[in-house]
């Protein structure tokens, strides 16, 4: 039984504060560590991107030298898409995963907040690199360059060891989420009624399950190579480089769908809201999610055509890889028939998320043609490639979040982010990001390769990488604006509300922010728009009376987990710099495990908030 | 029952943690997998260091029997303390840790014997591919046995009393049970590996 009297603590200084951030298993709280700290390196990888372009801007510059150069875009590839982009997405995951199914947390708190320190501590782990010297073989790491003879320092070290700590955090991250929309779903919720946003959730889930053990194997194996002397990527030694080209693809290309789908998610969520209509098509969106899903672990040899892999390797590769074409069609075209003859109401979220489908479609295209195996072997290794990237990780991933960003703002602090000022960031993020990436399109069909520090002034390239810059520049412009639309939204009053955009999913159905448990009932779910339903069907969402009469109890916060995962990192980094603080990381994680088991795991009753379903 | 504060009962009726223990074996199958796919491309290069022809097949067919023998004592261990036959599912679950214990013993004994021979990982392909199969196999069957420890130490399932029949999503039960489901895979990523390392003729 809930009672009122549950007093609030006494002292609550910013030490205690600081505690309860350490040691808080709430998806919420998770959510917003995981957020902030990816912004940060998302913030680190583009300063990374901002001085190559620099460099670029003229030909002949000597801004900075080659060797530092192929640190920056290699850290920047590996930043932006394992450090930023990756836990942005599972900071959407531990957001709206649990609202979206009515649960009260994920199946697993503790292995969340677990996910959530080895996620940090890796990155930094990765990052602290820069003062011993960065790995600078690419984000791919292909051996032998990255082999112990041409990359002697301990940057590959860190490359390795730091994504095997996040790799692991993010499987583990996968079992819990999995379990959690699989297993905690509210009554009534079908995995038909699930949102699409959720749904991608779970497909990422599954592709980062099964696509980062051949990759953290062969991380191993490239480790062996250089501290061991085992030779299986040193072709010196009889190995086989394109074995490492293999097990890298094979995560590398469901990666990248672990990258766009969640995002995809985010705006399919977004545009029916803004189009005040229920989402085209919802079973033809889910179900080509999942047939990219399937179809992403088939595909991962289009990345190695220049290889000379034979006639029939890269044939079947470009069928499937042009199949792909399929199920993301479908996609765009229920978002585009989403927006048909709808009374669409233009906020922020939702031009990020229109723009995302124009990007992405570009992006999309652009790569069809490299999907082609001899149009490949004259792309391949040019600005093209850049380009296209972009355009489907930039123009397509980072506006899907952005627009989730703006969209979800109010549920996660009860603000909502100014919109006049979010307009003009999202006019300058569209007008940079196009600057920038559009002209690679040109620089990449002229030849201009990637990955050089340099180029000589004379070949019709100079024009066009000045436009680049300028428009990497009005691009960061436009995510200083942001972190100012950021700053404010973070003061003021709570004024945002349960619903301020007239929201169709279970998450608005709350209040703004959720309390600790989410929802003061259990909800019964009946259709997959509950909360339209609510207001417009005239049948608001249900509760169920059996759960509603027993205490609600959440799960008390942890320290073990960031211990645990200090330890795993320190076990990893005592690979580099002593034994002995490996042997100590070790004993971290022994006792840390030992006493995760061994301490109570319920804390005392929430309190219901006073608002929420069931009201 | 509600083993996870506040929650109402699963979606699927499954035990959270059961469900995540297959989740994450099947995450581990794809992980070994990789390692044996590994073995394979690298079993003919074998020139100069460990090859097939250093196996001694007895040695480790014998601790195969062991280590499938380990999987029948887990299933009894199982099924004691299903029925609340404590002091046997005690016993069983020592059993199972002991050849789990065994398991290692000739494992490092193998090892060792090629160490001290100077076959090793770096000697030949054959061999790193050797070592890392067999190596990650091994570090699941020390991870096992350590487990196993761990319910005996601390008294994993103390709150069920001798003979009472307990459910199938008792908490003690199934935290023995995931314990169980390891372990079975643990022996059956061996069952493929022995076969493919030990009795695949050599090329």
């Amino acid at each position: 039984m809930a009672t009122l009297t549950r007093s609030l603590p006494a002292t609550r200084t910013w030490q205690t504060d600081v505690w309860s951030w350490i040691t808080t298993v709430d998806h919420k709280r998770i959510a917003k560590l995981y957020l902030f700290s990816a912004a940060a390196f998302f913030a680190i990888a583009g300063t990374e991107a901002m001085i190559m372009r620099t460099q670029l801007a003229q030909p002949d510059a000597a801004v900075i030298d080659g060797a530092l150069y192929n640190q920056l875009f290699t850290m920047h590839g590996v930043s932006m898409i394992f450090v930023a982009i990756m836990p942005l997405n599972a900071g959407f995951f531990n957001l709206l995963a649990p609202l979206h199914i009515g649960a009260r947390d994920v199946a697993f708190p503790r292995l969340n907040a677990l996910s959530f320190w080895m996620f940090l501590f890796g990155a930094i782990f990765l990052n602290l690199s820069f003062f011993t010297g960065a790995p600078d073989g690419g984000w791919f790491a292909y051996p032998p360059l990255t082999g112990k003879e041409f990359s002697p320092g301990t940057g590959m070290e860190h490359w390795i060891l730091g994504l095997a700590v996040l790799g692991t955090s993010s499987i583990i991250s996968s079992v819990n989420f999995i379990v959690t929309i699989l297993n905690l779903r509210a009554p009534g919720m079908k995995m038909t009624r699930m949102p699409v946003f959720t749904w991608m959730t779970l497909v990422t889930s599954f592709l980062i399950l099964f696509a980062f053990p051949p990759f953290t194997v062969a991380a191993v194996l490239l480790l062996t190579d250089r501290l061991v002397g085992t030779g299986f990527f040193n072709p010196a030694a009889g190995g086989d480089p394109v074995m490492w080209q293999h097990l890298f693809w094979f995560m590398g290309h469901p990666e990248v769908y672990v990258l766009i789908l969640p995002p995809m998610g985010i705006v399919s969520e977004v545009l029916p809201t803004f189009a005040r209509k229920p989402l085209f098509g919802y079973t033809a969106v889910v179900f080509s999610g999942i047939s990219i899903g399937f179809l992403g672990f088939a595909v991962w040899a289009h990345h190695m055509f220049s290889v000379g892999l034979g006639p029939i390797a890269n044939g079947v590769f470009t069928a499937i890889t042009m199949l792909i074409a399929i199920p993301t069609g479908v996609k765009v075209l229920n978002w585009s028939a989403t927006l048909f003859r709808a009374s669409i109401k233009i906020t922020t979220a939702m031009l990020f998320a229109v723009s995302f489908v124009a990007l992405f479609t570009i992006g999309g295209l652009s790569g069809m043609m490299h999907a082609a195996s001899p149009v490949d072997l004259q792309h391949t290794d040019t600005y093209f490639i850049v380009a296209h990237l972009h355009y489907v990780l930039f123009g397509g991933s980072v506006f899907g979040i952005l627009a989730g960003i703006y969209y979800w703002w109010p549920k996660l602090t009860g603000r909502i982010l100014n919109e006049r000022l979010g307009k003009i960031h999202w006019f300058l993020a569209f007008l940079g990001f196009n600057l920038t990436f559009g002209p690679m399109h040109v620089l990449g069909n002229d030849g201009m390769p990637r990955r050089v520090y340099s180029y000589v002034s004379g070949q019709g390239w100079d024009g066009w990488n000045l436009l680049a810059t300028v428009g990497a520049y009005l691009t960061a412009v436009s995510f200083l604006l942001f972190i100012y639309v950021l700053l404010k939204g973070l003061r003021g009053e709570r004024s945002a509300g349960d619903d301020p955009w007239d929201g169709a999913t279970l998450e608005w159905a709350t209040t703004s922010p959720p309390a600790v448990h989410n929802f003061d009932s259990v909800p019964v779910i009946g259709s997959n728009r509950p909360v339209w339903d609510g207001k417009y069907e005239g049948s608001p969402v249900p509760v169920d009376a059996a759960a509603a009469e027993s205490d609600i109890h959440m799960p008390a916060p942890s320290y073990w987990p960031i211990i645990v995962a200090l330890g795993l990192a320190l076990g990893a980094a005592g690979v580099i710099y002593s034994y002995p603080m490996s042997a100590v990381g070790f004993v971290m994680v022994f006792y840390g495990i030992i006493a995760w088991t061994q301490e109570s795991t319920v804390g005392p009753p929430a309190r219901p908030s006073g608002s929420g379903v069931g009201h | 029952m509600a083993a996870h504060g506040g929650h109402p009962a699963t979606s699927l009726g499954l035990d959270m943690r059961k469900l995540g223990m297959w989740t994450f074996i099947g995450s581990e199958s794809i992980f070994f997998g990789t390692l044996i796919a590994n073995f394979f491309r690298w079993r003919g290069s074998s020139e100069g260091g460990l090859g097939p022809e250093n196996l001694d097949i007895n040695l480790t067919g014998a601790g195969a029997f062991v280590l499938l023998m380990s999987s029948l004592t887990m299933v009894l261990a199982l099924a004691a303390i299903r029925s609340g036959r404590m002091k046997q599912y005690r016993l069983w679950i020592g059993a199972t840790a002991g050849l789990g214990l065994i398991f290692i013993g000739i494992q490092t004994l193998e090892f060792t014997t090629f160490a001290l021979e100077g076959l090793g990982m770096g000697s030949s392909l054959f061999g790193g591919a050797f070592f890392a199969l067999t190596g990650f196999h091994g570090l699941h069957v020390v991870i096992g046995v350590i487990w196993f420890a761990f319910l005996l130490i601390f008294r994993v399932g103390k709150d069920i009393e001798p003979g009472e029949h307990v459910s199938s999503d008792n908490h003690s039960f199934v935290s023995v049970e995931i314990c169980g489901l390891y372990w079975h895979f643990v022996d059956l990523v061996w069952v493929f590996i022995f076969t493919l390392i030990y009795l695949l003729p050599a090329v």
